[in-house]
């Protein structure tokens, strides 16, 4: 009754409670309807065939989303050869996969990001996807190409593909999205295999044609049926996948964490304004375990209303999130919500746990209220810090600290993860030492200040440390703000930099030429710049799963970055097509020593021997391995150039038929910058809206209780002789100083954080990693916190002294 | 002993704050008794120790010599929960401030002991309280509709809802007017010999302890005087 009454009386204290747990519920019910829609899903392109032969798979744990070491032709037409002889078969169907794009108008269409593929036109039967007009294509010249281009059979159309533009006639259309060219033109452009559909005959069991495919493929491949058919997911449709994961992750883990945190404090500060009331209750005879049971009452109270209403509301914004995260590229095309209960029920639970849970300490705290309290007219705290908490501040500290060492030094994968952590540790560690803290950092701040100013200084200072509680209370959603936006936002500022065949190739060019509107440069484009320096990126496998990225060197590219490469051992000279440069940590890993040929499988899926000329130092180049780029051509020939940088005064002309746009090497920069951190700025943008959001609230809720809390010592100072306008100062230097301290403690959470993160990328990617601190975010966080706090304390102070609505002497009589 | 005369014994006691040289005696080896049935009015210029005595004997505080028993209970040995017992059963607490609780209407507040107790209080019992106060018409009242006066007569109607051995009042007209003190004090003294409550009630004010049967005089922690009915 009394917990029911008091939530309902007393609305207002519980708003910020509700409000963070109502949102809190929503933001989880939302990331956990999405998390658990997303899952891999076998592609379209294969919906016809139940039984699937994939090439071996190669290491996964670099997190690199590599595709599967691919078969060479002639391996793929023996395994062809023994797959249709296996009883139920009644073919196998070897696909291909290579970029192809159409150009209309003199334009390339489609989405870059997306999925713009070719295949030969037998692999169509593995949809199966059928013809919505026209015939198959015959001969080199002819295609098959998606309806939606709006071309009929019978006209012409310029393709792009890693050569160049060609013109086709169109044979036929389709409903998807695929183009298909002959099987002449798929094999050049794709020689290397991954993937053999078994189309089965009609009444052959799945399971038993798999045994038997396994019994014929062995070791060469792997047999999938049923469920592991979604592993044949596209790796870039994967690699999507997990980005989002991963942000919903995060989300997930910093709303429970920030919602705990400002639950916690906003209950806890309640009960020390409580104190008396429940002094008064402990007096006329509840007992301490009464007066826990009341807070929880009460908790519950508020966590059932706030936790129902975040769940409807979750259910309505999910959908909205989903499609927030594909136009983002975080979630592949065609990604829905599916409602489900248990995700539902999970994060109403979860909305009442975080309830109960921040209110235990809280209820503890109250339960300890002396009765004589209620008598007490003092505002004096007793004893701020206690043994428990300081036990609490240290550990969580220690857990923080080590937890930046594990992420510096740690799987590189989990490291933003790892960071949020430690982060999460050090801002509870700091907030409950707070009453330590706070003090000392009240008078380093108020030292200079404190001589110069008349009476506003001092009684804010003093006030401030007199209510040391109070002024954490007003610190901490600060210091989470701040300390969250900082981190999150330089840690995407953190840039490698220092190899040298990236730098050198990249500053000595004046002008760019870059992919516009297509994925990346085909040959022609490349070729349209004769004097350009270029790198082709491409995937070798070294053998037992692994494999290593290597990069094609135009001879102009490895002529420009020669000078500034450093050689370990061997020779920048004579080098030709069947020698490659590889970087000191590739060459200690897989032994490969300078004179070794070794063997090393292409992306055609033919092995070729390749002698080690040169070992460089790490910060010589990001690649592991150095070829001449016509030795990756030759094996990789569906791989794009990203860009193509030109020295000489003359900017090069090349035809926007080509894909590709030239500009100046100064544009080129900024523009990389801006690509580069589309995703980042969204990942950005949920987070720091998240956590900004969410403690925002807890500042203005806190700074608000503060205040109405303070309205009697406000009317003393109005009856020792302040004019009102003296009384504001006061209240607006003590918000500033708690404000203040909250965001000086939340930039040395980051600030420590992100080195950890530092030295960690420093070591992994064995070169010089520099931080950039996000001045700009930090400002930003830093002002907007300020100015709530300003806000929601000098607004209502101002009403509470305003003469013309209330006596100051008002506030003489005592109250409760 | 539950039907001894004295309702409230001190023997003793002492209270003593701080430790060391900065050892402050609140109380110094108080030994009195509170009656069955009387009212009795504890003075004292500031900081002569009353409401400290007024605190330990009612169980609030604890002495740090000697002992204290409330309707033949020595406090002494009682953890925190025995003690809350204790009070909310045999005590009853009216204060300076009127320490209802915001929340609740005026009978809800008078009812709250009996819940704490667990107890369910009759409607009956209720109006009864409140009327006894005088108060009937204002039962569904919060707090913030009632003036002072009301307010410490729903502060009276609650701390005597359990029946409680004794009441203690600190200060009780400390807030309130002339007039609406007297109303009060008239209304203890009704309770006191209508119903034979014990009534201790610390105050500086002569005029209120004019109600007393008995007062009790301190100064630096003892009992200096002791005066029957003046």
């Amino acid at each position: 009754m009394l917990s029911l009454a008091t939530v309902r009386r007393r609305w207002a204290s519980f708003l910020g409670t509700f409000t963070a747990l109502f949102l809190g519920v929503t933001i989880l019910c939302m990331t956990a309807l999405v998390l658990t829609s997303a899952r891999p899903a076998t592609p379209q392109r294969y919906a016809g065939v139940r039984v699937v032969v994939q090439s071996p798979a190669v290491d996964q744990s670099d997190g690199t989303f590599t595709d599967t070491l691919p078969w060479p032709p002639a391996r793929t037409r023996e395994l062809v050869t023994a797959l249709t002889s296996v009883p139920g078969v009644a073919s196998a169907v070897p696909d291909r996969s290579f970029y192809v794009q159409a150009v209309v108008g003199g334009q390339p269409v489609g989405n870059p990001g997306a999925d713009l593929r070719g295949h030969p036109w037998s692999a169509a039967a593995l949809g199966p996807d059928e013809l919505t007009a026209g015939a198959a294509p015959e001969g080199a010249s002819q295609a098959v190409v998606p309806s939606a281009l709006g071309v009929q059979p019978g006209s012409r159309v310029t393709l792009l593909t890693a050569d160049g533009p060609a013109v086709y006639t169109v044979s036929g259309t389709v409903d998807s999205t695929a183009f298909y060219l002959s099987e002449g033109t798929a094999e050049r452009l794709a020689p290397g295999v991954r993937i053999i559909g078994l189309i089965t005959e009609p009444g052959a069991g799945p399971a038993a044609v798999a045994s038997a495919a396994a019994g014929v493929v062995g070791s060469a491949g792997e047999v999938l049926t049923g469920n592991a058919l979604t592993r044949l997911e596209a790796t870039f449709a994967a690699e999507t996948r997990w980005i989002g994961m991963q942000i919903l992750t995060a989300m997930a883990g910093l709303t429970t964490f920030v919602s705990i945190f400002v639950v916690a404090s906003t209950f806890a500060f309640g009960i020390v304004q409580r104190r008396r009331e429940l002094g008064l209750l402990r007096t006329i005879g509840a007992t301490p375990r009464q007066i826990r049971r009341m807070i929880h009452g009460e908790a519950l109270a508020v966590g059932v209303t706030a936790a129902v209403a975040g769940v409807v509301l979750g259910i309505v914004l999910a959908p909205m999130l989903a499609r927030l995260l594909v136009s983002g590229g975080l979630e592949p095309e065609g990604f829905t919500v599916r409602l489900q209960p248990p995700p539902l029920i999970g994060s109403f639970v979860l909305g009442l746990v975080v309830a109960l849970a921040g209110v235990r300490a809280a209820s503890r705290r109250a339960a300890r209220i002396a009765p004589l309290e209620a008598l007490r007219e003092a505002a004096l705290e007793k004893r701020p810090m206690t043994r428990t908490r300081w036990i609490g501040a240290i550990g969580c500290t220690t857990l923080g600290l080590a937890l930046v060492l594990v992420a510096a030094t740690g799987d590189p994968d989990r490291m933003i993860n790892n960071v949020l952590y430690a982060a999460m540790a050090l801002i509870v560690g700091l907030t409950l030492a707070a009453p330590a803290v706070i003090p000392l950092a009240v008078r380093a701040a108020w030292w200079p200040l404190g001589r110069l100013r008349g009476a506003t200084g001092l009684v804010a200072r003093e006030s401030a440390l007199t209510s040391v509680r109070r002024t954490a209370s007003t610190a901490a959603p600060v210091l989470v703000t701040v300390g969250f936006a900082v981190l999150i936002a330089g840690m995407f500022q953190i840039r490698a930099r220092g190899y040298a065949l990236e730098e050198t190739v990249s500053q000595q060019a004046t002008s760019v030429v870059t992919p516009r509107d297509t994925p990346g440069l085909s040959d022609a484009a490349v070729e349209a710049v004769p004097s350009g320096a270029s790198l082709l990126p491409t995937e070798l496998y070294a053998g037992d799963g692994r494999h290593i990225g290597a990069v094609g060197m135009s001879d102009a590219a490895f002529a420009r970055a020669r000078e500034r490469m450093t050689v370990v051992t061997g020779s920048l000279d004579g080098l030709d097509d069947d020698t490659m440069i590889v970087r000191a940590s590739t060459s200690a890993w897989l032994g490969w020593t300078p004179g070794r040929p070794v063997p090393v499988t292409f992306e055609d899926g033919t092995t070729g021997t390749v002698r080690v000329a040169t070992v460089i130092t790490d910060d010589s180049s990001s690649a592991s391995v150095l070829l001449p780029r016509r030795t990756v051509r030759r094996h990789a020939p569906d791989a794009l150039t990203q860009v193509v940088f030109v020295a000489g005064a003359k900017r090069p002309d090349v035809p926007a038929t080509l894909g590709a746009e030239a500009m100046s090497a100064r544009e080129y920069a900024e523009r990389t910058d801006a690509h580069d951190d589309r995703l980042v700025q969204i990942f950005l943008l949920v987070l720091i809206g998240t956590s900004l959001g969410y403690t925002c609230l807890a500042i203005a809720t806190t700074m608000l209780m503060a205040t109405a809390d303070r309205a009697p010592d406000l009317a003393v100072l109005r009856l020792s002789g302040a004019t009102p306008r003296q009384v504001l100062g006061i209240v607006a230097a003590e918000s500033t100083l708690s404000a203040g301290i909250g965001a000086a403690l939340g930039l040395g959470v980051a600030l420590v954080a992100l080195l950890g993160i530092r030295s960690g990328l420093s070591a992994q990617l064995g070169t010089d990693v520099s931080l950039n601190l996000p001045w700009s975010t930090m400002a930003l966080t830093i002002g907007l916190c300020l100015l709530l706090a300003l806000v929601s304390s000098v607004l209502p102070a101002r009403s509470s002294v305003n003469p013309a609505r209330r006596r100051p002497v008002g506030y003489a009589s005592p109250r409760l | 002993m539950k039907n001894s005369p004295d309702v409230v014994r001190l023997s003793s006691a002492t209270k003593r704050y701080g430790s060391g040289p900065q050892t402050v005696t609140a109380l110094d080896n108080v030994t009195t008794t509170f009656t069955r049935g009387t009212f009795t009015a504890v003075m004292g210029p500031s900081g002569s120790g009353k409401s400290t005595l007024l605190h330990c004997a009612a169980g609030l505080d604890r002495v740090s010599d000697g002992t204290v028993e409330i309707d033949g209970t020595e406090l002494g040995g009682l953890g925190e929960t025995a003690l809350t017992l204790v009070r909310r059963d045999r005590v009853g607490f009216v204060f300076q401030a009127f320490n209802l609780v915001s929340a609740l209407t005026a009978e809800q507040n008078i009812a709250l002991p009996l819940r704490l107790a667990g107890r369910r209080p009759g409607r009956e019992q209720l109006r009864a309280a409140l009327a006894e106060v005088g108060l009937g018409h204002r039962a569904t009242h919060r707090p913030s509709e009632l003036s002072g006066g009301e307010q410490q007569r729903v502060a009276i109607a609650r701390a005597l809802v359990t029946r409680p051995a004794v009441l203690f009042a600190d200060e009780p007209t400390g807030a309130l007017d002339t007039e609406t003190s007297r109303d009060v004090l008239a209304l203890l003294r009704g309770i006191v010999d209508r119903h034979h409550q014990t009534v201790v009630m610390v105050t500086h004010d002569p005029a209120a302890a004019a109600y007393a049967d008995r007062v009790l005089l301190l100064a630096d922690g003892r009992v200096v005087d002791e005066a029957g009915p003046c």
